[in-house]
């Protein structure tokens, strides 16, 4: 599918408006079809799982250009996938003559903001994102009035004036050409954005808050039609945790404070686009008809981010149970049976991607460990192409450590390839909503030792007091706690029948709880409203 | 280097300068100029030889000036050697606020950490000079008498500096930088535990993020407090911050790795030694990991034993030294683990 522009200044979108409206346009964020991972499966499952439905998929990307791949095959019932971008593809460097139409640019821009009577309503708005508190319906028509393009943020007196009072107001001890800069990076992406022509459709449904929120909730003003929101991980604190870590923002003084034993002063800036995210997640929850989250943990960040308690409902992942509760998904292997190869070896999977956000390193480090006491067989099955490095660094460690025969990389396989060939799936991720492999490792009567993220804990131990009659499927573990993980497959390496109950408990819970018919026909019943919404 | 004077208890002390012969020469020459002058009674040879005698004495005294006290020919003041008093302020009442390094002491020799230097005394100015000549040039006869007085008075007493270790002076040269903010922060702002603790989100993300600048044993042990702290999103941020921190030693060690194996020398095997020892210093290497790291900065420190020459030994030997503390305070290899309860 080409991109083409919009418009000056606009994000790219391509013929947007030329499809048929779809049932529902899925708006998602730097995922779906274009990198694989526990979103995009997801958003994957539901198009396939609603084939009555047709979807079109709106991905928000970076740049032009930073998709080279699409790792899933589009559905049949997917009528269109558009793009839009942030930030425009980057250029050569001007020539004379592009350097003069750069400067009649930008005094056409000045001119444009000095001859205007009225104050930019979208202007107007990117100012109360940041000051106040206030979400209100105005505030979403002042964004999507579109009365400011990109060249009048960036050169307008209006804009400058802006940026002093943003300065005086939110980062006093900011210098001002950082200011400039931070805020040019943020605002420029959302004016891109708000000016791409959004897909039409029955209703829209953004996989999370951020920039693909900001979309929705636009594309629901503009066209009276409901917003329904999915968030699996809480946006705006996984951008916190990004902001943390951030090393292109600096914080004054910071070395100094740390020899004196006091506090870092906290840069401003940090603050400025971490309020502009929850700026983005409260606009969203304000203006979806329903929110939904996958679990109770997700559910009470949520309600403290400032979403509405009544809008809120949870809506577990599913997988499919082969056959009945209780009855195994490889009907050749008993439920949590002590299955052994190689000598009574307990076989310990790893199934997801070699990223960094796995910590794949603290899971080596674990199986190291165990290896002192029980024996184990460790394979790490996933695609290991996504950060190169990385992996390879994990490699470095397995050979460092000399336990190549003991630990391998497998890479990807089949779904239904792994999970009857293994006892025991380990989980050391630092972040997680709620993960697919947890509820497929269930369906075939794993038991599972994962750290305490996300929705984990709920998901091994129970949501309710129903499901935690259930008993524990696995155990939890403390994030870049190796050794806590090793003591976890040991115990589980020396006592069989323990993994076989939690095995059970597992199953019972996944066919209980976690079923994927009854996760489609929640969104059935959802979309069903949404598309019958009144116009 | 900050040098000042120490309080003397007088405002002004005149020093007898020394060179009284070449103070003594140019008077003498002086004298025969004046009494050419007379018996020449204006004759223009009289008095230009005379004037030329004149200027001669003034440039006598200017030489003077410029070796005062510190040329070796000039044999004023007390010995530097013989004024350390070692461990203790000067005598006399004087604060010696200047500091000397071992390594650059006045006289040249090393001094000992402790030590209070008393500095040679300096040479005349380049205004000094000119006033003695200048006295010598506008008063016939008395010119380098005055000159001599001039040169001799001294200001408040000598100059005296405090001898630290090179390490420390290096330490202190790159952490004095306490400003009003830091006194502000020192007296309002948190404790770095208390500001990861803290309800604010500004104040804990400012925290982690200059914690997770600084590879230091302090930093780490922070951070891995904060993993096994009570807050789960807090330990969360925490084990990435490390995750990072680990990234980046494995960046530079590799390219450290790289440089051995293309340049093989004293030089690329020690910068090698260094970041490995830095990071079990610091604490980033965990348990299983240690080990070999240690045996991998022996290696590296082996072969610029190697390769190094006999200018290196005392680096390679320092090298040596720190990988052994470092290896002796890396954490002890884990125990085989216990079944955790289930």
């Amino acid at each position: 599918m080409t991109a083409a522009p919009v418009a000056p200044g606009a994000a790219v979108a391509d013929d947007a408006d030329a499809t048929a409206p779809a049932d529902v346009c899925l708006l998602v964020e730097g995922t779906y079809p274009y990198v694989s991972g526990g979103v995009s499966s997801w958003v994957h499952d539901i198009i396939r799982g609603h084939p009555e439905l047709s979807f079109s998929v709106l991905n928000i990307g970076s740049f032009p250009g930073s998709y080279t791949r699409r790792p899933y095959e589009v559905p049949s019932n997917v009528t269109a996938v558009h793009e839009v971008y942030c930030h425009e593809a980057k250029g050569a460097p001007l020539d004379v003559d592009g350097r003069q139409a750069l400067e009649e640019e930008i005094v056409e821009a000045r001119r444009r903001s000095s001859e205007r009577r009225h104050e930019s309503r979208m202007l107007s708005a990117i100012g109360r994102l940041h000051l106040d508190d206030d979400i209100d319906d105005d505030l979403l028509a002042d964004l999507c009035s579109g009365d400011l393009d990109a060249a009048e943020l960036l050169h307008g007196r209006a804009a400058f004036e802006l940026l002093a009072e943003l300065g005086a107001a939110v980062a006093p001890n900011a210098a001002f050409l950082d200011l400039f800069w931070h805020f040019r990076s943020i605002h420029v992406p959302v004016l891109r954005l708000l000016g791409a022509a959004l897909p039409r459709a029955s209703c829209y449904h953004a996989v999370s808050t951020g920039y693909a929120g900001l979309l929705g909730a636009a594309a629901s003003y503009r066209t009276g039609r409901p917003l329904l929101l999915t968030e699996h991980g809480i946006y705006a604190r996984e951008r916190d945790m990004e902001l943390s870590r951030a090393d292109w923002i600096r914080d004054p003084d910071s070395d100094g404070a740390a020899d004196l034993g006091i506090a870092a002063t906290p840069s401003p800036l940090r603050g400025l686009w971490s309020r502009f995210f929850r700026a983005l997640s409260r606009l969203a929850y304000h203006h979806a008809a329903r929110i939904l989250t996958l679990s109770d943990v997700n559910r009470r960040k949520q309600l403290a981010d400032g979403a509405p308690a009544h809008k809120i409902a949870i809506v577990p992942n599913g997988v499919e149970v082969s056959a009945g509760a209780g009855a195994p998904s490889n009907p050749g292997r008993p439920v949590g049976a002590t299955a052994r190869v190689g000598g009574g070896r307990l076989r310990v999977g790893f199934v997801g991607r070699v990223v960094p956000i796995k910590d794949v390193i603290t899971f080596i480090r674990a199986c190291d460990l165990a290896l002192r006491s029980v024996d184990l067989d460790v394979r790490l099955i996933g695609p290991q192409d996504e950060d190169g490095g990385y992996a390879g660094r994990c490699r470095e460690l397995v050979a460092s450590l000399g336990r190549q025969h003991a630990i391998r990389f497998v890479g990807p396989q089949p779904p239904d390839q792994i999970y009857g060939d293994l006892d025991v799936i380990v989980l050391t991720s630092f972040s997680e909503g709620q993960p697919l492999v947890i509820l497929e490792a269930y369906a075939a009567g794993i038991p599972v030792v994962v750290t305490d993220v996300g929705a984990c804990r709920e998901m091994v131990e129970g949501r309710s007091a129903a499901d935690r009659r259930l008993g524990p499927s696995g155990i939890v573990t403390r994030v870049a706690a190796p050794a806590e993980t090793a003591a976890a497959l040991v115990t589980l390496a020396r006592k069989p029948a323990l993994r076989q109950s939690m095995g059970q408990a597992g199953r019972r819970r996944v066919s209980d709880f976690y079923h994927r018919r009854g996760m489609l026909d929640a969104y059935r019943t959802l979309y069903t409203e949404m598309v019958a919404w009144p116009a | 280097m900050n040098v000042s004077k120490t309080a003397g208890s007088s405002l002004l002390r005149w020093q007898r300068p020394r060179p009284a012969l070449a103070l003594g020469i140019a008077f003498l020459v002086d004298l025969i100029a004046l009494a050419m002058l007379l018996r020449a009674g204006g004759t223009a040879i009289g008095c230009a030889v005379a004037v030329a005698l004149h200027g001669g004495a003034a440039a006598v005294v200017w030489g003077s000036a410029a070796a005062q006290p510190g040329s070796p020919w000039w044999k004023s003041g007390p010995s530097p050697g013989r004024a350390r008093s070692p461990g203790r302020k000067a005598r006399g009442g004087g604060i010696p606020v200047g500091i000397a390094t071992t390594s650059n002491a006045a006289d040249g020799v090393r001094s000992r950490p402790g030590d209070v230097e008393r500095l040679p005394p300096r040479a005349a100015g380049c205004s000094g000079r000119a006033l003695a000549a200048a006295f010598t040039l506008t008063l016939p006869l008395v010119g380098p008498a005055v000159a001599a007085v001039a040169l001799g008075t001294r200001g408040r007493g000598e100059i005296r500096r405090f001898v630290v270790d090179d390490e420390i002076a290096r330490n202190a040269r790159r952490r004095i930088t306490f400003t009003a903010g830091d006194a502000r922060r020192l007296a309002d702002g948190l404790s770095t535990c208390e500001a990861l603790l803290s309800e604010d989100a500004d104040e804990r993300r400012a925290t982690l993020s200059a914690l997770s600048r600084r590879a230091d044993a302090r930093s780490v042990g922070v951070l891995r407090w904060a993993v096994g702290g009570p807050d789960p999103d807090l330990a969360i941020e925490a084990a990435l911050a490390l995750e990072d921190l680990g990234l980046e030693l494995e960046e530079r060690l590799a390219a450290c790795r790289a440089a051995v194996k293309e340049t093989p020398g004293a030089e690329s095997a020690l910068a090698a030694a260094e970041i490995i020892t830095g990071a079990l210093a610091a604490g980033l290497a965990d348990a299983s990991s240690a080990p070999a790291l240690t045996a991998e900065a022996r290696r590296y420190v082996e072969m610029a034993a190697r390769h190094g020459d006999r200018r290196a030994a005392q680096k390679i030997a320092e090298k040596r030294a720190r990988v052994d503390v470092a290896a002796a305070r890396s954490p002890a290899p884990a125990p085989a683990p216990t079944p955790a309860l289930a």
